[in-house]
Formats: C-alpha cells, structure tokens, sequence
C-alpha cells in the first residue's frame, strides 16, 4: 500500500491569518551582532535556493561553550503567502509527526518542537520565514532568539526627514491591477541593512526583484518604508495612491 | 624542448577515452582542458573507471622543439622508490612505500611515445599521447598523484626535458543523478571538493556496493555531527551540499536529519558511480536505535522516536524488497527489546522488507504504518 504523509496543519486556516488590507514586506534581513548578545557570528551564507526565494543563513557560537550554536535561516519569500507556504514546507521537512504551536506573538503563526526535542522554532512573519534552532548538543533558548528577531521586525522608528523616496507611475490606479513601487536610498546599504515596507491599503509582493502594490479595496492607499542597518539612524519614505 | 600544455579532458562528450567534466564547487567555474599549462595552477581531472573503454589517451602541446621539424617524445612515471635501510625496517619501510603508492600513487601509467611535428617557430600543434600501463580500470576509488617525466628521443636515447604533476581522481562509474555531464557551466557537473571527500571515504573500493557501504559509514561515522529532526540542508531542492561540507569542515558540533543524512550518503555515493535513490516512508513509532554519534555501549543512548516520517536511500529503485542504506542511524539486532543488551548494525544493503528478523522495516519499526511513499529522489545539489 503505497504511503501519502498527509500533514496534520491546516494550511487554509494559517493563509486566512494573513492580512490583505495591511502587510510587511522586509528586504535583506539578517540578524545582527545586536541581536545576539554573548554570541559569536561564525557562519554566514547564501544558501542556494528556488526562483523567488533568498535564504540567508547564520550560525551563531558561544566561545564559553562549544555544545551551544545557533542556526538562523532567513527565507526571503516574495509575498506573505509564499511565507506561509515555506513555513508549511519547513513543517513538512520535520520528521516529527505533528509540531505545536509556538508563542502567539510571534508572527503570523509559529510552531515549536516539544519538550524533550533538540529546540528549534520556526514562525512566518510578512514575507519572511523564519527557522531558529538549536544546531549542537546543548540545548539553545531558541524562543528568545526569535523573539529578539520578532522584536526588530517589529520596529517602526520615529525618522524626522523622509529621505528614502518612494514613487510610482501613477497617482491613481484601480482596485484590480498591480501598482509597481519604486524606491531610491540616500545610500547603499550595508550587508546588514534591510528595508522594511510597510502597506495599508493592499498587499505587497514581489516580482523578478520589484516591488508591486496589490490594492485590496477603493480609497487611499499607503505605502511607507524603513531602511535601517546598524550604525545608522533610520531612514524612511511614504508613498500615497488612491484606489479608483 | 618544453612542455606548454597537457589536455585530459579533451572531449566533453565522453568518458570513454579521456576524463570526466567536472568543476570545484556550485560557484566555481568548470574545470577545463587544459588542466595542466604552463605557468598555471594545475588543475585536476577525474576518471569513470567503468567507462573507460580500450584505449584512454591525453592530449599535449610544446614549444621550444626542432623549427620545421619532429621529435619522438614520450612521458614516463617519475617516481623513484625512496632508499631504505637494510633489514626488517627497511623491509617495513619499503612495504608502507608501496601500500602508499599503490593508494595514492600514478594510475595513469605513462603516455606512449609520439613523434610530434614542430613549426618554423618550434611550437606543436595538440598531439595525442595513448596511456599505456595504466590502471584507471583496475584500480579502487582514490586520489592519485602522478609525476611524468618527459622525454625526447635524440640518439636513440631518452633525454629528460620536463617533468609535469598532476592530480586524478578516480570513480568506479559516470556519476549518477543529482550529477550530471552535460558541459558547460553546469553545477550539477561533479565538484572536485565533494570527490575529496568521497574518493577518501571510499578510498579502495572496487564495487559498487563497497562504495555506497564505505560511504554510508562514513556519513553515519562523522564524529560532530548530532540529530535533529529537522531537515537542516534542504528538504526542498536543492539539496545545500555546500553547507553541509562547510559544515563538515569546520569541526564545530552540528545537527542534520534523516533526509540529511540519505541526500549526503546518496549525494556522494552516486558521485563515485553508485545508483542510490532516496525515499521515504510514513508513520511510525521506532523501536530504540542508535542515533548519530550515540555510544552502543550507553543505554541511554539508544532512543526511540514517534516520526510522520523517515528518508532513507535505496538500491536501484524503491520498493519493500529492495536494499536500503541508512546514514542517520544504527538499528538493533538483538533480539530482546526489554534489555539493556544493544546489538548495534549499520543498515547497509539491507533488505526494507516487512517482518523477517533481518529486514531492516522489523529492526526499526515497532509499531505504525511504514508505508513507502513511491517517490525515489535525487535532490540537486546547491
């Protein structure tokens, strides 16, 4: 009798979570030394990975103890529902028969592994899906990490000056098309710099590298964005369209 | 007179008579004849023992030669046997020089003699030189090192007038998927850094079934690795071979998964030949076994997990009486479950099977399903 192995998750109910009429999108996310006091960056990789996807992998070492490192995997995904589908994809490469949920205010949905279980959380949150897990002997307190992580993707800083310029091509657009977003930096980031956007008024996604606005009703919609790496104070822009 | 060039993989299209294509790694670059030229970094070439067929040849080019005219010019084996003492240590010491080269030395043999035409400028053109007394059919999974001694006829007599080295690689058969030879800037192409690896954890096999064992061991035998249950390398493709080697290499304590585990054992076994698959199947709760660097000796070690799933490799293709390979772990063939006595036995040519005492299904599964997915796999490497 040929085996299926039917994953115990309901991947409509986790896709209803997401929020058409306001979204996050991050770009370049990666954990920083911030992130992780004590801790030592000793990997730091591109892995290679499908259209449409970046996944940035960490691993982080104590130099006080050998048994404990950390391993961070950023999966850049192009919309928040091919987030939830890696998040789904992350639960369907465990062997463990059924994983629970994680802390609720971690992202858009979570799942841990049980007590007893070398630790490992992996949560979706905007476009990104998100794995901590302990990766030696010693048991890491992955949810600390995450919510370290959860925490800055969380930030929506007070900037005086909108530097960071957003445009599109048209003022006005309607309900049914794609708003293509373009956006120019004071700066080049550095390595460690991200962009944050943040959307009222539709969904952002990805396509081959730009950004597009996906408008989920009339009225006005708004786009603002964040560029922030460390060392330097943040920069952001906003962007408002109206929905015909 | 000098040597400008030597070509080992000088037809892209086959492995019959020359070398494999191949490339370092997923970001370098293919590997390209020549790979041995003057005032360059060497670069290696790698065989398919299986499919080298009667007459396996090298190509070369020189300068420096007769203008207008032709040489004889050969390439002998350079090495000398080191002097030893007399008497037993000189007998040891002679013994341990030979195990050495027979398992790392020339398997190229040397280059038949050719006569080569020069120009007016004294350059060749690309001549063909025919291998004689090699053992690219013979010999075991390895890395050699062969030293040439290159020599031009003057007088009836051999007159030494180069000396190159070069580095090969030697596999029992073409490699099997995820790995490929169609040219080009492929990375699907066999890295020079995964047959590092493999050739050495194989090293002497002359079967496949070796191969796939010795590489099996290998992957289950890596002493900081650790288990997890999740899939740490890719369970989508590609299969992140490159983090895994990195992994390896840096010493430092990690953790992978079963489907880690059949990608690496799979991955590096049809490197070197072999026609491994992975599959899964559903379901189970395990009896107690041995996971990744656990002590048999230590109770406590032996351990027994509820899973929705386990990967493992098989032999061919995929079915319950086919053989399988398992690099995650080590079952138990003791009988008496109760006990505190462990058997321990990696799962190499194993058959899955269902309830016979020697079927790997019975050592592994107490109680569940089992049920084989039917989905062979060969993850591509990234």
């Amino acid at each position: 009798m040929p085996g299926e192995n039917v994953l115990p998750y309901d991947a409509r109910a986790l896709r209803l979570r997401i929020n058409e009429d306001r979204t996050e999108l991050f770009l370049g996310f990666t954990p920083w030394l911030q992130d992780a006091p004590g801790w030592r960056r000793s990997i730091k990789e591109k892995l290679a990975s499908p259209p449409g996807k970046f996944i940035r992998r960490t691993v982080w070492d104590r130099d006080d103890n050998r048994n404990l490192r950390a391993l961070i995997d950023i999966i850049e995904c192009s919309s928040a529902t091919d987030a939830v589908d890696a998040l789904l994809e992350e639960l369907a490469g465990n062997q463990l028969a059924r994983l629970p949920e994680g802390p609720p205010q971690l992202g858009l949905a979570s799942f841990v592994h049980p007590d007893g279980v070398p630790p490992a959380v992996f949560f979706a949150r905007g476009n990104l899906c998100i794995r901590v897990i302990s990766f030696a002997r010693g048991a890491v307190d992955v949810i600390s990490w995450a919510g370290r992580l959860n925490e800055r993707l969380s930030l929506e800083p007070h900037v005086e000056r909108n530097l960071l310029v957003l445009e599109t091509d048209r003022k006005t657009a309607r309900s049914d098309e794609e708003i293509a977003i373009f956006y120019t930096l004071p700066w080049t980031l550095s390595e460690e710099g991200y962009l944050k956007f943040l959307a009222s008024g539709g969904i952002l996604v990805l396509r081959e590298g730009r950004l597009f606005l996906r408008p989920s009703k009339r009225g006005e919609a708004r786009v603002r964005a964040f560029a922030l790496e460390p060392g330097r104070e943040p920069y952001a822009g906003v962007l408002n369209m109206s929905i015909e | 007179m000098k040597i400008e060039e030597v070509h080992f993989n000088h037809d892209t299209s086959s492995a019959s008579s020359d070398a494999l294509n191949i490339r370092k790694n997923a970001s370098g670059g293919p590997i390209v004849a020549p790979e041995w030229k003057s005032g360059q970094i060497p670069q290696p070439a790698a065989y398919a023992s299986a499919a080298i067929g009667n007459q396996v040849a090298i190509k070369a080019k020189f300068s420096q030669g007769p203008s207008d005219g032709a040489r004889q010019i050969r390439a002998i084996d350079a090495y000398l046997p080191p002097a030893v003492p007399s008497g037993c240590l000189g007998w040891l010491l002679s013994l341990i020089a030979q195990i050495l080269r027979a398992l790392f030395g020339n398997i190229l043999g040397d280059a038949q003699e050719t006569t080569v035409a020069f120009d007016a400028a004294g350059n060749s053109g690309l001549e063909t030189f025919v291998l004689i007394n090699h053992k690219l059919k013979t010999s075991g999974v390895g890395i050699h090192t062969t030293t040439w001694k290159w020599q031009v006829k003057h007088k009836k007599k051999w007159i030494d007038f180069d000396t190159t080295q070069h580095r090969t690689y030697l596999v029992l058969a073409v490699p099997n998927g995820p790995w490929e030879q169609s040219p080009g800037n492929n990375t699907q192409l066999p890295w020079t850094d995964a047959l590092d690896k493999a050739c050495l954890w194989a090293l002497g096999a002359k079967i496949m079934d070796d191969a796939a064992a010795k590489v099996t061991l290998a992957i289950n035998g890596q002493p900081n690795q650790s288990y997890t249950p999740v899939t740490m390398f890719g369970f989508s493709p590609p299969y992140q071979l490159t983090s895994y080697m990195n992994q390896l290499d840096s010493g430092l304590h990690f953790s992978l998964n079963c489907t880690d585990c059949a990608d690496a054992v799979t991955t590096f076994a049809n490197l070197l030949g072999c026609d491994l698959w992975e599959g899964r199947f559903f379901n189970m709760v395990t009896r107690r076994f041995l996971p990744l660097n656990g002590n048999p000796a230590v109770d406590a070690d032996w351990v027994s997990w509820t899973w929705g799933y386990h990967e493992i490799c098989w032999l061919n293709s995929m079915g319950q009486n086919q053989n399988i390979y398992d690099g995650c772990l080590q079952v138990d063939m003791d009988d008496n479950y109760g006990d505190t006595l462990h058997v321990p036995h990696n799962p190499i040519k194993m058959r899955f099977g269902m309830s016979g005492p020697s079927d790997y299904r019975f050592r592994l599964i107490q109680s569940g399903a089992g049920n084989l997915e039917n989905i062979p796999r060969r993850r591509a490497v990234g």
